[in-house]
């Protein structure tokens, strides 16, 4: 059993473990319009935006909102067990994805699958993707 | 009727804006007391250059002699040159006490050292840099009358008041404002400077008794500033008292009273909306509609785009996400009609909405935070330009909008932009144009 979990950054360095395990090119730390994208990770021509935290979903449900303007799925990765039924349909309606870390089993689950962004201002994305090769930390 | 529109000087860096979006844009500028004692050929150069047209006041800043000390040090320790130089002009007791301790009132409680306060701090005003307008090579050209030009009134010492202090700095302001009455030079205008906290406008008695006793002083104007009070984050009680005590200022014989940091607001109130409880507002080169007294400073900058029909400057990814939503970036011609069409954004949108992403543009940089190296992003300068002009062209509309229009199309543009936004803001991006709306017109029925 892993040892328990103190920071945000080591949730975040299990989550970029997680995700290139399951095949994502993965990157954290990436600005996009003024705040930092915990990880953005890609695959299949996809860009997933994934806001990590270790508990509270208020901040990053604030930030995801900017994300739903580049990225392709917009996902919210939180260090708990479960989630409040309302929670859980707000996110729904939102389209975003919910990975819980689990301490139990200590694993990662998909507890709500995102939905692909309909809301993507390609402008905007272009603005990114230019300066995506430029930036962030490649991990 | 008109409302004044005046903006603060910062840096010499922004002297060009005070020229957008024309020379006439500006009834008058403010120059900080620190910048003309640091820099008065340069302050000289730019009002005969750059804003001729424009009256000037020069803010002796005396209040910032009676915070604490390490608000006017440098990183090293030593008081900043720019306030060192100023309280130099003010005579041996700024001198001695500038980064060493706070001004008491107890330190002006001797008249005569008070008089030769007042005196220094009004001759700095009159003279320091006035005086070196004749050097400047362009004096030749303006005529002896208006080479020398002096400021548009003087403002005697002054000091910022809370409910706790109130009662020992208001004496010595009124005495100070007394003498300088008393001793003004043919044609010269005294305008007080009343700087108060947020606590001190909330009672209706307060405030009619500091309008009295400031009045009383037979100064010729006021300049007013609430502590760190932004329109668009105020509630009710603050915004009523901001307008109350400015129309109590203004008096039944009108006196001019200039808001140092309004924002739409305050311009609103200076319109019929408000039964013109200013004469006009000041605001600085996209900042400065609301400042804390004591400096706070810091912050990441980030680039913000200033929503018409909001009255508000929106961060960028907020801006985006609502106008996009709204379905308006969908092409220039739909951008111009429903958002802006200024010069500034026909310049940067063009006939290409995608080219919104210039009031955005940013550039990366690795910073050190806490938990180790991080990429952020900071806007480019010409993102900051081209969010500026946009702001100055919008705020101009503004003041014209509110000098001419009759009180319940004002009410109603508010009321317009609730409707346009709500559904993309939520309730938490228009509230303060509901509660700007309502607090006009109950104010005057």
């Amino acid at each position: 059993m892993r040892p328990a979990m103190r920071s945000e950054s080591q949730l975040v360095e299990m989550l970029v473990e997680y995700l290139k395990s399951t095949g994502f090119e993965v990157q954290t730390e990436l600005p996009n319009m003024g705040q930092s994208v915990d990880v953005v990770a890609h695959k299949d021509d996809r860009l997933w935006f994934i806001e990590a935290k270790r508990k509270g979903l208020g901040r990053a449900l604030a930030q995801c909102k900017a994300h739903e303007l580049v990225a392709d799925y917009v996902c919210i990765a939180l260090l708990s067990s479960t989630i409040l039924d309302s929670t859980r349909e707000e996110l729904g309606r939102l389209g975003y994805g919910l990975l819980l870390y689990k301490v139990q089993d200590c694993a990662w689950h998909w507890e709500v699958e995102p939905r692909l962004n309909g809301s993507v201002w390609h402008p905007q994305r272009s603005v990114f993707e230019r300066n995506w090769t430029g930036g962030g930390n490649a991990d | 009727m008109p409302i004044e529109h005046w903006m603060m000087f910062g840096t010499f860096a922004e002297q060009k804006h005070f020229a957008y979006p024309s020379d006439s844009s500006y009834a008058g500028v403010l120059v900080n007391g620190n910048m003309a004692a640091y820099a008065p050929d340069g302050i000289a150069a730019f009002l005969m250059e750059r804003t001729r047209n424009l009256d000037y006041v020069i803010d002796p800043l005396t209040h910032a002699f009676q915070h604490d000390p390490g608000a006017v040090l440098d990183a090293e320790g030593k008081p900043k040159k720019a306030l060192l130089a100023l309280a130099t002009e003010y005579g041996e007791l700024a001198a001695q006490i500038i980064g060493q301790r706070p001004m008491l009132p107890s330190d002006l409680a001797d008249t005569g050292i008070l008089d030769d306060f007042v005196d220094r701090v009004l001759e700095f005003q009159r003279t320091y840099v006035s005086s070196r307008m004749s050097n400047n090579p362009n004096a030749k050209y303006l005529g002896e009358e208006n080479a020398c030009r002096g400021p548009l009134a003087l403002i005697p010492p002054y000091f910022y008041l809370t409910e706790t202090s109130l009662a020992e700095w208001l004496p010595l302001m009124k005495k100070a404002a007394e003498r300088a009455v008393v001793n003004k030079r043919n044609g010269e205008k005294l305008y007080m400077s009343i700087v108060v906290s947020q606590g001190l406008i909330l009672g209706e008695g307060q405030r009619k008794d500091l309008a009295d006793q400031v009045r009383q002083t037979g100064c010729d104007g006021f300049f007013l500033w609430v502590d760190n009070l932004d329109e668009n984050q105020a509630g009710g009680p603050e915004l009523q008292g901001l307008i109350h005590l400015a129309a109590c200022l203004r008096g039944s014989d009108q006196r001019p009273v200039v808001n140092r940091h309004g924002g739409y607001f305050s311009v609103m109130a200076a319109g019929v909306a408000g039964n013109h409880a200013f004469s006009g507002v000041m605001h600085g080169p996209e900042f400065g509609e609301f400042r804390s007294v004591v400096p706070v400073g810091g912050g990441i900058p980030i680039a913000r785009f200033y929503i018409p029909q909001l009255h508000s400057r929106v961060k960028y990814r907020a801006a985006l996400r609502y106008l996009q939503r709204k379905g308006w970036l969908a092409d220039a011609s739909t951008f111009h009609s429903n958002v802006c069409d200024c010069r500034a954004c026909q310049e940067v949108i063009g006939d290409d909405a995608n080219r919104f992403t210039r009031y955005g543009e940013s550039v990366s940089k690795t910073v050190n935070r806490r938990y180790g190296p991080v990429a952020m992003e900071f806007p480019t300068p010409e993102t900051k330009l081209r969010c500026l002009r946009h702001y100055l062209q919008r705020k101009g509309r503004e003041y014209e909008f509110c000098g001419a229009s009759t009180k319940q199309r004002t009410l109603d543009d508010l009321e317009s932009g609730v409707a346009a936004f709500e559904s993309v803001s939520g309730r938490e991006g228009v509230d303060h144009l509901r509660l700007w709306k309502s607090v006009l017109t109950t104010e005057n029925g």
